[in-house]
């Protein structure tokens, strides 16, 4: 291994969600693991010391054998670990970086909905081609080649991801890659399994291996995620279609399940028969504005004081739940009724003459 | 103006119903059926652009590095030093010399200890741990402490780090004395 030239890594948490939001809760360990192993099976160990964000050199250098570091949160109360990111460096080992672009331009980490498509940029450098280096040393094919993964994994019903144990995901395809390739974005669609798609909420993970080597087993290079939500949905109960409506407005139950993490949902209502793409008067009490890390169900009920008044004349009226986010603004469901609000007195006036 | 309250909160009240919907619907939501056909789309494309190189793309493979190599979780690679409801972390064997007096200060989380980051953890207590520069050679067990060195950890009233650049590194124990290069002096056998 001569030909290469040891060198230091650069740690660098700035791209790297951390748990910094909660310091108090989580305490962030850097693990510096040396390869190859040492004679007794065991590698050497460093923890380094790094701030919050920035960057630093590794205090060792790597040398043929690489070094993988570990990015952990540890959780006080419960002393429980999360390993947040790793990434293994050598000397002739290729260099790579996985990014997920998505539309949604939440910072912590890459998030979408079911329905939509997101691309994975991927950049891999330092893959060496042809049998010998000019020296005539053979070069190892862990320097020729890396393989490039993409695993599936759901959380379930009602899931949010939180304890997910990455050992259950789906390892769906492997794809070697031997070209260095710089920035190449790779257009996805969802791939998070579900009985109804529409439904489908988990994570992809796209990460990029090395070659099991004699100095390193297989390890990872870069890796990312995607979070991916289940498309919103909704009812209006307490109102029939093409219900008559004498007097003061029924109160109403509204239903909705599984609104995005930065959404904005009402009630709207407009005078006539549905028709796609109408705007109308947002119905007071029933928007919600949901900016969170998870999705949100909900059940509102919507007195006849609420939305009495802005029913202003008798006739035909839809009342349609609305959900806007980042992607679109889509319909929930709608319910067409009829108002008839005037009194009518139908009498004869007769005097004794 | 006291007559005029009732009317100004329903002026207030109208002008909040009467608020129009920011925008209006515009797309129809896709169905299970229309996402498994892009789906499917999307599979028969990624194959299409592998038939030139078939062996690039292995779906549904064997063999997942992610769960063959995974680390070991990081508390079981690591000694706890703890003190006062103050807890940190250091690699295992990094700890070389442990006196009786404070073997209580190690080895365990007590209830409620909260975590810091090792060079918080050790500023707040150098009046108990003290650290030793090992070389890179020391740390493999290729190269015994010097004399000196074994001495002064042997003596020692205080918990002893052996750190590399100041972070606490594992000192591989070094090979009995009779291997040991002739001059050397055979370092203090780590805790494990």
């Amino acid at each position: 291994m001569k030909p290469f030239i040891p060198m230091a890594a650069v740690l660098s948490l700035g791209a790297v969600p951390l748990f910094a939001q909660s310091e108090s809760v989580y305490t962030n360990f850097i693990r510096q693991v040396q390869f190859p192993a040492l004679e007794d099976g065991t590698n050497l160990e460093i923890d380094v010391s790094v701030p919050s964000s920035g960057s630093q050199l590794s205090p060792w250098a790597i040398d043929s054998g690489g070094a993988r570091f570990e990015l952990w949160a540890v959780r006080n109360a419960h002393q429980s670990e999360y390993l947040l990111s790793e990434g293994f460096v050598g000397s002739y080992i290729p260099t790579a970086k996985v990014e997920i672009l998505t539309e949604d331009s939440y910072p912590t980490i890459p998030r979408t909905r079911a329905d939509r498509p997101f691309s994975v940029k991927v950049t891999v450098g330092g893959l060496l081609a042809g049998a010998t280096l000019p020296s005539g040393d053979p070069i190892p094919a862990a320097a020729k080649s890396v393989n490039f993964l993409h695993h599936v994994q759901s959380y379930g019903e009602g899931g949010t991801g939180e304890n997910i144990n990455p050992d259950n995901a789906t390892l769906l395809e492997t794809t070697s890659l031997t070209e260095n390739v710089e920035d190449k974005a790779l257009p996805c669609v969802v791939m998070v399994p579900a009985s109804d798609l529409t439904k489908a909420r988990g994570e992809e993970r796209f990460s990029i291996y090395s070659l099991d080597d004699y100095q390193a087993p297989a390890s990872s290079l870069a890796s990312a995620k995607v979070q991916i939500w289940p498309m919103s949905d909704g009812s209006i109960s307490g109102i029939t279609e093409n219900q008559k409506v004498l007097f003061a407005m029924p109160q109403i139950t509204l239903t909705l399940n599984d609104l995005y993490p930065d959404s904005s949902t009402y009630l709207q209502a407009y005078r006539g028969t549905w028709a796609s793409g109408k705007t109308g008067y947002v119905v007071p009490g029933s928007s919600i504005e949901w900016k969170s890390t998870i999705p949100k169900s909900d059940v509102l009920t919507l007195t006849s004081n609420s939305w009495d008044n802005i029913l202003d004349a008798d006739g035909v009226w839809t009342i349609e739940l609305v959900t806007k986010t980042i992607f679109d603004t889509l319909s929930l469901g709608h319910v067409t009724f009829t108002l008839d609000r005037t009194i009518e007195v139908k009498g004869n006036i007769t005097t004794s003459n | 103006m006291k007559s005029l309250f009732p009317f100004i909160l329903l002026s207030l009240a109208s002008v909040q119903a009467q608020q129009l919907a920011p925008s209006a619907p515009d797309a129809a939501a896709p169905t299970h059926e229309q996402l498994l056909e892009r789906r499917k789309l999307a599979e028969a494309a990624a194959q299409r652009a592998n038939e030139s190189q078939p062996s690039a793309r292995e779906t549904s493979p064997a063999v997942d590095p992610s769960k063959a190599n995974k680390p070991q979780g990081l508390l079981a690679r690591s000694e706890i030093i703890s003190f006062d409801g103050i807890a940190t972390l250091v690699p295992k064997r990094a700890i070389i010399h442990k006196p009786q007096n404070l073997e209580s200060r190690t080895g365990a989380f007590a209830p409620g200890d909260r975590l810091q980051p090792w060079r918080e953890f050790y500023a707040a207590n150098r009046g108990w741990i003290i650290t030793m520069e090992v070389t890179r050679a020391q740390a493999e067990g290729k190269e015994h402490f010097s004399e000196e060195m074994a001495k002064s950890v042997a003596n020692s009233s205080s918990i002893i780090v052996a750190t590399f650049s100041g972070d606490p590194i594992s000192v591989r124990p070094a090979p009995p004395k009779e291997e040991a290069a002739p001059g050397s002096t055979p370092n203090s056998s780590p805790q494990k």
